[in-house]
């Protein structure tokens, strides 16, 4: 199916000629699915055009169009997963990428108001200069700074900037039949400062740990929560990527990545940092992740990764602390230190001891563009387990499990050999964890039946063994699979989504669809 | 008969009928318009609740769910339609579970906060509660409703300190939200680790935040969890008083952004006055004796260096208030700090502070940002005078919540309800000043009572899109009919 002559003309009188595209180039280049997930196939299916929106106004017309053309449509900002893609012909492709304002940064109230075209390290970078930051999507800064068009919206950040689901605040949203909802202070008085109201928040309809990924309609603006930044207001790189180093980096900063003999000493070193309250960033790291991002170059990752396998176990912790004030970081060092010592925890001497290993992490860690270097070094392609959210020890303990699946993948040469240890993120000052785990490979027929595999089993791990519903579950299928051990979870997202698209117009595969 | 079938299903014992009790529910402090609920109905369970709801789906009989015992203030338990029935919970009063190691409670529906707050004391945890809320007040019913909190810099999210939720849906459904919903019963979660504390979820709805700020118009919820804080091992509070807001506004700023303090708010005179006092003459001189601006706040330490944290926290709010300009004292007037910190960690003694001087009390409260406090002081203090209430006795409670991005502004109408004149006038006022306040951007995220239409109207996108929301979960309308939109 193409667009028809009227159709295209329709979308084309909404936008302008310069805005909408059927070119197959154009789409092809949208479907090329490479990085994340990317399958043995090169492309995914084809959007009938690509549209390039720049007003609620022209969404609004474009989404009412669609309905009454009986065709799809699916929003994206910045399209890093295979969730951005079409599924089936008879979809258009709304690229965002023109509305990329901040429309306010309110600093005594600490708030910013984005449209989802702006990225993490834009606004970081705005937000930095006020003495202020902004919790920043793992995936890294090269993705939306809107709270609700990431997937999870968890991140390095989270210890101290939490996540997308409690950062959101006033949200603007038209619905997948074209009406504009302004969701809390927004619709009743015009200000961006809060989310909820009046009356049950309509937030709860629109995302729950993870966000609707394009089945849903679109989100237009939105204001998030900021948070303190103790460091300076820009900072002065040396060198050119992959090599460079801070050079103005205050020195109220220490980053550490430490070792502890089992999971139970690591899962009470998170508990005491985050109840101490003394950390910027916590994250269950791993040697993997460590060697790809110090490392330059695949071989030295490779070096690096037999190096660390001598001094690191599986259960390690990245941290940064930051202070404000150098009595304030004086008395967080002197606590961290003491936490080590009770936990025994091992620093990494790589890091502690050489202060342009140290400085260059902390780097990529606060901005932060880490992921980038962890996920496509070694094979350029990445995938893995997205675990859910509750406690921290819970969803470590579900990626312990999941890694033995990933072993065996490993010891059938299927993928890249980094190990199989957890990756996990603490979030709130240690109310609640995270945990994913990274896989790297070359996409062939074979590696990917694996994944497949793989997932099946993380799946059935998660349902037998209780720890919740991963933030990888989407698509009727996922969800038809979890749902009926999940308090028929399904049944009731499949009403909203019914309630609000009844014509399925929002092209649901990867949040739910309309079926029966 | 839906007597009979009521009395079948809880027993007769639990089914009330005396004139004397449904005259008691069928109007509270508020001015909302009394209407006699038909029966009061004593539920012991879960599976009670579910059947209740059947039966009520059966017999299109509206239920109002109640936790909290008496007083009421804001109309949201009056029925708002005849034949109605009051779902009592307030038996319903079972701690279920803490953890010390996940910093959470899990409790039903009928425990209050001086009971939780004991029980999670015992294993070195403390909850996050409203300002001294009265003694009956149910903590479940106090999530619900989105109560502001007083440890701003834990208050990272509006819903805050709220889990998960078992819920029994108006369509008889039942429900847990967040991590609680599984997979996997309660205990078999707690035997894999998990601790119920995730509210979003699961998948891509968040249930909770639905449930929250509905007024019992979704469901009837059976336990829900909090999360908890630790105790700390040192507390040293201050007072910083002033007659200048922005002073004060600037404090509370930094105190949060550092996380400086854990307790941080803003009364005036006359609510410290209404706090502490026990009579009229201790009232007024309470009040005589401070300055207009109160700004109380706690810096506290935990396991690690203690002294050592309070100290140089102590030093840091120091540099901050020289560099606004204010300074922080241990005792204002006759109140020492550590005896106001006892008052505020507590539920409030009886009489519950609001009415303890006049007999009565009308809140009107919202949510704005600091920029806008001092106009909407001015526009609640003009309407104040064109009524003729007195603007010395409005209190004032100014609380920051989610972290500071947002203060909740409360004025306190304190009034004697026997005096009919001075009743009408709050009445009016109320009424008058929401509007007014409406105008200059006062956002009433959680409107009650008589206000409540002129406050949704202002939102009609928001109305339709909760009204499908609301046929999802109680397509037949009997959960608390004729409460904000529905």
């Amino acid at each position: 199916m193409t667009l028809n002559k009227e159709q295209y003309t329709a979308f084309e009188d909404i936008v302008g000629p310069e805005y909408i595209s059927s070119d197959p180039a154009i789409l092809f280049s949208y479907s090329w699915r490479s990085g994340l997930y990317a399958p043995p196939q090169d492309f995914s299916p084809l959007f009938e055009a690509i549209i390039l929106p720049h007003t609620n106004e022209e969404i609004q017309a474009i989404v009412k169009l669609s309905n009454k053309f009986k065709l799809q449509f699916k929003a994206s900002s910045t399209g890093w997963g295979p969730y951005n893609d079409a599924t089936a012909p008879g979809c258009v492709k709304l690229d965002l990428r023109r509305m990329n304002r901040i429309i306010e940064i309110n600093v005594k109230n600490m708030y910013a108001v984005v449209e989802p075209g702006v990225i993490g390290t834009q606004l970081q970078a705005e937000c930095m200069k006020l003495g202020l930051n902004c919790n920043q999507n793992g995936a890294g800064t090269n993705c939306s700074a809107s709270p609700i068009v990431g997937h999870c919206g968890f991140g390095h950040l989270s210890q101290s900037g939490s996540y997308g689901e409690r950062n959101q605040l006033a949200l603007e949203w038209i619905t997948p039949e074209g009406e504009l909802v302004c969701f809390g202070s927004l619709g009743s008085t015009g200000a961006w400062f809060c989310g909820d109201g009046p009356g049950p928040s309509l937030r709860g309809a629109v995302r729950g740990n993870v966000v609707p990924m394009g089945g849903l309609g679109v989100f237009t603006k939105a204001a998030t929560k900021l948070y303190h930044w103790p460091g300076p207001t820009s900072v002065e790189l040396e060198g050119v990527s992959p090599s460079y180093v801070p050079t103005s980096i205050d020195n109220h900063f220490l980053i550490r990545i430490y070792s502890f003999p089992d999971m139970e000493m690591m899962d009470q070193a998170q508990r005491k940092i985050g109840e101490a309250e003394i950390a910027y960033e916590l994250m269950g790291f791993n040697k993997g992740m460590a060697a790809s991002n110090i490392a330059t170059s695949n071989e030295e990752m490779l070096k690096l990764h037999a190096e660390f396998s001598n001094l690191l176990t599986d259960f390690c912790l990245m941290v940064i602390i930051g202070g404000y004030s150098a009595r304030d970081f004086e008395y967080k060092t002197k606590v961290l230190n003491q936490i080590a010592i009770d936990t025994q925890g091992k620093s990494l001497t790589k890091i502690s001891d050489d202060p342009e290993v140290a400085a260059g992490c902390m780097w990529r860690w606060l901005r932060p563009t880490a992921s980038i270097r962890e996920v496509f070094r070694a094979t350029g392609c990445f995938a893995g387990e997205v675990g859910g959210t509750d406690v921290f020890r819970l969803m470590a303990d579900y990626i312990v499990e999941t890694a033995k699946v990933k072993q065996k993948m490993i010891n059938d040469k299927l993928i890249f050999d980094d190990g199989a240890p957890p990756f996990t993120q603490s979030i709130e000052h240690g109310h609640y964890g995270h945990g994913e785990l990274l896989i790297r490979y070359i996409p062939n027929p074979s590696n990917w039946a694996g994944m497949m595999d793989f997932m099946a089993k993380a799946n059935e791990i998660a349902i037998k063994q209780h720890f919740g519903v991963p933030g990888h579950v989407f698509s009727d299928m996922q969800h038809d699979i979890y749902g009926p051990h999940v308090m028929n979870y399904h049944k009731w997202l499949r009403k909203i989504k019914k309630s609000f698209d009844p014509n399925g117009a929002s092209e649901g595969s990867h949040h739910i669809t309309v079926k029966e | 008969m839906i007597v009979e079938k009521l009395s079948q299903l809880l027993g007769k014992e639990n089914v009330e009928f005396k004139p004397d009790i449904l005259e008691s529910f069928s109007r509270d402090l508020s001015f909302v318009s009394p209407i006699r609920p038909a029966y009061v109905v004593k539920v012991k369970n879960l599976e009670e609740v579910q059947n209740l709801v059947k039966i009520a789906n059966e017999t299109q009989t509206p239920l109002i769910p109640v936790s909290s015992g008496a007083p009421h203030f804001r109309g949201d338990t009056v029925p708002g339609t005849g034949g109605a029935v009051i779902v009592d919970l307030s038996g319903m009063k079972r701690v279920i579970h803490i953890s010390r190691k996940h910093r959470m409670a899990m409790f039903e529906p009928g425990v209050t906060f001086g009971e939780l707050i004991s029980a999670v004391a015992k294993e070195g945890l403390r909850l996050n509660i409203p300002l001294a809320p009265r003694r009956s007040k149910s903590v479940l019913g106090s999530l619900l409703e989105r109560e502001p909190v007083v440890m701003p810099i834990y208050h990272w999210d509006i819903s805050d300190p709220s889990g998960c939720f078992e819920i029994t849906f108006g369509n008889g459904e039942l429900f847990r939200t967040g991590a609680a919903a599984g997979s996997g019963t309660i205990e078999e979660q707690w035997a894999a680790g998990g601790s119920q504390k995730e509210a979003a979820g699961p998948s891509s709805a968040s249930w909770y935040r639905l449930i929250q700020g509905a007024q019992g118009t979704m469901g009837i919820v059976t336990w829900g969890t909090a999360r908890c804080e630790i105790l700390p091992k040192l507390e040293e509070p201050y007072f910083i008083g002033s007659s200048n807001l922005e002073n004060i506004t600037n404090a509370l700023h930094w105190l949060v952004r550092l996380r400086l303090a854990n307790e941080c708010l803003v009364l005036n005179n006359v609510d410290v006055a209404a706090l502490l006092a026990n009579n009229g003459t201790e009232f007024q001189k309470i009040k005589t004796s401070l300055t207009p601006w109160i700004l109380f706040f706690n810096i506290a330490a935990y396991d690690y260096y203690p002294e050592e944290r309070i100290k140089g926290q102590m030093e840091d709010m120091n540099g901050v208030a020289k560099k606004i300009g204010v300074q922080a004292v241990k005792t204002l007037g006759k109140i020492h700090a550590n005896e106001f910190l006892k008052i505020i960690q507590q539920p409030s003694s009886e009489p519950y502070w609001k009415i303890r001087i006049q007999g009565a009390c009308q809140d009107i409260f919202f949510l704005t940002i600091y920029e806008k406090l001092d106009e909407l002081i001015k526009t609640m203090h003009e309407e104040a005078d064109k009524i003729g209430f007195t603007t010395t006795n409005i209190g004032i409670y100014l609380q920051p919540i989610v972290q500071g991005v947002n203060c909740h502004c409360e004025f306190n109408l304190f009034y004697n309800p026997l005096n009919a004149a001075e009743t009408d006038k709050v009445k009016q006022l109320n009424s008058i000043a929401t509007r007014s306040l409406m105008e200059k951007g006062a956002f009433f995220s959680r409107p009650y009572g008589e206000n409540t239409s002129l406050i949704m109207n202002r939102d009609a996108a928001t109305v339709a899109a909760l009204k499908k929301v609301k046929q999802i979960t109680d397509p037949k309308h009997i959960m608390n009919p004729g409460k904000l939109c529905f």
